[in-house]
Order: structure tokens, then sequence, then C-alpha cells
């Protein structure tokens, strides 16, 4: 499975929307059940299956899906 | 009180203390109850050191970066503080960017304390309007209260975003119900209340200094 993949599957749980499709440009405001708290339940969660660990620095500079893709590759590699 | 030598600036790197100080007690809102330190369960110590950390990256646009923090030096001591942004300014929201603060230095087992904790009085919880002026965390050290630090600490925002050619429609800010204090103060500058939250659960004063929240706005008048 892609990374994509796995992280549209991750979203649709997070934010209760199983028929949600991510895209490279969507952002908090696209998605109705993406607040505070389920942001923190997403990244924990994207953590956790990728067996990532994000830092401050990776995370101030998503700006939306696409970067978060990109990091997530970045982060597998090592 | 006899004024010595005023001075307004942006923060810098050696007010990091204070300004700590100033979102600890700006959270607390005069009670002993910090929201941040209830929600994850930890101790203020432990809070203090997790925004240190957090001070330590280039975080814009949100209470928890040294960029948006402007402070009152008189005779060379820090005597208050407040930070100020244009929300979603550089296109996230501060909430988004206050969270990915608290998740990167804070363990897994106190975030997870969070969003139990969060999820319960999640009503409190007021929406900050993009493209507004923010104005959080405001601390003036005791001596130095009553003396319009607040209007000019405000002033130096508003002008300050203006300088840089940000655009924002209002000023707006968020305070506790306990804090009457700073209700006052805030009418007496020009802010009137537009909107109130509330949380009915029996608990929520053992995690945050007041049941209810209001949104405070200030539009700009005319050549300001």
């Amino acid at each position: 499975m892609d990374n994509k993949t796995q992280l549209e599957i991750i979203f649709r749980e997070v934010f209760s929307a199983p028929d949600l499709h991510i895209h490279e440009a969507m952002t908090a405001s696209e998605v109705n059940q993406w607040d505070s708290i389920s942001h923190l339940i997403m990244i924990s969660k994207v953590e956790e299956v990728f067996g990532i660990k994000f830092k401050l620095k990776d995370l101030i500079k998503l700006k939306n899906v696409g970067d978060l893709l990109l990091l997530i590759e970045e982060k597998r590699k090592g | 009180m006899k004024m010595g030598t005023m001075q307004i600036r942006k923060a810098e790197a050696k007010d990091i203390p204070f300004l700590i100080q100033a979102i600890i007690e700006a959270d607390k809102s005069n009670t002993n109850r910090s929201s941040y330190c209830s929600l994850l369960c930890i101790s203020e110590e432990e809070f203090r050191w997790g925004l240190s950390q957090i001070f330590e990256e280039e975080l814009e646009f949100c209470e928890f970066g040294l960029d948006a923090f402007a402070v009152i030096e008189v005779d060379g001591v820090i005597a208050a503080a407040c930070a100020g942004w244009v929300e979603e300014g550089a296109g996230l929201p501060s909430w988004q960017l206050r969270m990915m603060a608290i998740q990167s230095v804070f363990s897994s087992t106190q975030i997870q304390s969070f969003i139990q904790n969060a999820k319960i009085f999640h009503s409190i919880s007021l929406s900050r309007t993009k493209g507004s002026l923010q104005i959080e965390s405001v601390f003036i050290s005791e001596k130095f209260r009553g003396l319009g630090f607040l209007f000019h600490l405000i002033e130096f925002h508003i002008n300050f975003a203006k300088e840089k050619g940000i655009p924002f429609q209002f000023v707006e800010l968020l305070t506790y119900q306990n804090n009457l204090m700073a209700e006052k103060a805030y009418q007496k500058i020009g802010f009137i209340p537009v909107t109130h939250s509330n949380c009915d659960h029996p608990l929520v004063l053992s995690f945050y200094p007041s049941s209810g929240m209001t949104q405070w706005q200030k539009k700009l008048q005319h050549g300001q």
C-alpha cells in the first residue's frame, strides 16, 4: 500500500469521514471534523502507523496534505 | 507610581523566561489552574520546560513563538508582554501551530491525556477569525498595572502588522469569563464582546480557570 492510500485510511478514520478522498492541496479548512483535537490524533496516528517521529521544525513547514506526504516519505527514508 | 524610561519593542531571546511566564499567567487567568498543565497532566515546571523547547524553534503566527511577542521595558526591566499576530497570516490557523508545538515536545502519554481531557471540555473553545489581528497572552507585572500598558502593547501590534503590510480587518482576543478585571480593561479601550462559550461539565473548573470564554473584537477607527 502506498503512503497516500495509507494516509487516506488514517484521515477517514480520524475525521469520521468514510468517503473522504485526500489530495495534495487539502487543508484543515476543507474537512469538517479537522480541529485541534483531531489534529493531535491524526499526527499521533501517522507517527504510529508509519513508524516515524516528527520534530517541530518539520511540522511547522506543513501547509497541506501534499507537504505531509512529502515529509512522511522523507522520514521513512531516514 | 513614578515612571522611568519606557521602551516598547519586539521581544528578543533574552526575554523568553518572561514570555513563558506571560503565557502561563494568562492561561491561569488569576487562578491557580493552568488549562495546559491540567489537560496534559503535568506540573507547571514541566510545562515551562516544554515552552522553553518550543521557543527554540522559529514559530510564527501564534503565541508560542518569539516573533509574536512585544514587550515593555521600564528602566531596563521587563514590565509587560503580549503576543499579536494576524490569524492564518502564513496560511495555517494558530490552533494548528499550537497543537503541533505541543505534540513535538510532550510525550505520547501526555498527548493522549491532552486528547482525552480536551474532548470532554471541547465546548469551551472559540474559533479565532481568519485575517484578524489576534492579541493573546497579555501579562503586566503587578507593580506596572494601571499605567495604560495594555493599550500601548495593542497599538504596537497594530502598527507593526501595518508596517509589515499584513492586512487585517479588526483586532480580536479571548478572555476567560472569571477575569472581570481584564474584561473592564478591554472594554475601556474599545473592545466589545461578540460571542461566548460555556461548558457545563461538572469538572470544568478542575481544568480551566472558568467554565466559559468571551471573544472580544475592536474595529479600527478611521485613520488608525
